[in-house]
């Protein structure tokens, strides 16, 4: 899927990255990401989740039942934890495109 | 015997508290108990959850509050359904009942609080009190129930508290 950055230039293959979340576990528990990709947390539990990275610049509420995402920019290394359940923890390794 | 590690005061207070309760009960439990016991528990953690709604002015803490309910108002959704299933009528007993008294000392003290005062005796008695259910939840309620299906969700149950009793010790260090 082709993605559109700002001046109208398409970038190659910008994609969705899936993190199932169920029986209280994020999985794939890493991942590897492109810059520019989405990244879709799909809740499959009963209760509310958070992915909040670590440092707390970002973080996506999934509600039980629903799925929420967020486009990740910068090339790096994330580490992710849900707020209400922090035992749940996942890393998102993201690499320039 | 309980192993108990140093844990700081307000907490370690609360957490004597709730831990005579869990040893109260020394008969084997079974299953319509057991459900009684853990929708009890439930219970009594979505009232201390609406009182923090209702005197905190903290964010984190309002948050927090409102997971509470959020999830074991619906864990014991999960339960109700369950028993009428199975068709289990849960049944009363000394721990459950034991439970009910400490939470109405505990809310009694609490409701006389204000301010981060509130606050911070709130999640200390959160810490504890989520410690207490999941030890109970760990070594008696889940070994000793015999169907199959309560037995999983008390063990999904035990996840989700788990964390809660994390995301209560996050909360207690920011508010030191």
């Amino acid at each position: 899927m082709a993605a559109t950055v700002p001046g109208g230039m398409t970038t190659a293959s910008a994609k969705t990255v899936r993190i199932e979340v169920a029986d209280l576990a994020f999985e794939p528990k890493a991942a590897a990401v492109q810059a520019g990709d989405t990244v879709e947390w799909v809740n499959n539990d009963f209760v509310d989740h958070t992915a909040m990275e670590r440092r707390r610049r970002w973080e996506v509420i999934v509600p039980a039942g629903h799925a929420a995402r967020i486009v990740l920019r910068a090339a790096r290394t994330v580490d992710y934890y849900c707020r209400f359940h922090p035992q749940m923890t996942g890393t998102l390794r993201v690499k320039a495109r | 015997m309980l192993n108990v590690k140093p844990i700081a005061g307000a907490v370690a207070a609360a957490f004597f508290a709730w831990s005579a309760l869990a040893l109260a009960q020394t008969a084997k439990l079974m299953d319509p108990q057991i459900a009684h016991i853990a929708y009890t528990a439930g219970v009594i953690d979505v009232d201390a959850a609406k009182l923090a709604l209702k005197k905190s002015k903290n964010r984190d803490v309002i948050a927090f509050a409102k997971n509470m309910v959020h999830d074991h108002e619906v864990v014991n959704q999960k339960a109700l359904a369950l028993v009428k299933k199975l068709k289990v009528i849960p049944e009363d007993n000394e721990t459950s009942k034991g439970l009910v008294q400490q939470a109405k000392a505990e809310q009694a003290d609490l409701t006389k609080l204000d301010g981060s005062a509130f606050d911070k005796s709130y999640v200390a008695n959160e810490v504890a009190y989520h410690k207490t259910v999941n030890r109970a939840l760990e070594t008696t309620l889940i070994p000793d129930s015999t169907n199959q299906q309560l037995k999983l969700l008390l063990s999904t149950g035990l996840k989700i508290f788990q964390g809660h009793e994390q995301h209560a010790e996050h909360l207690a260090e920011q508010l030191k």
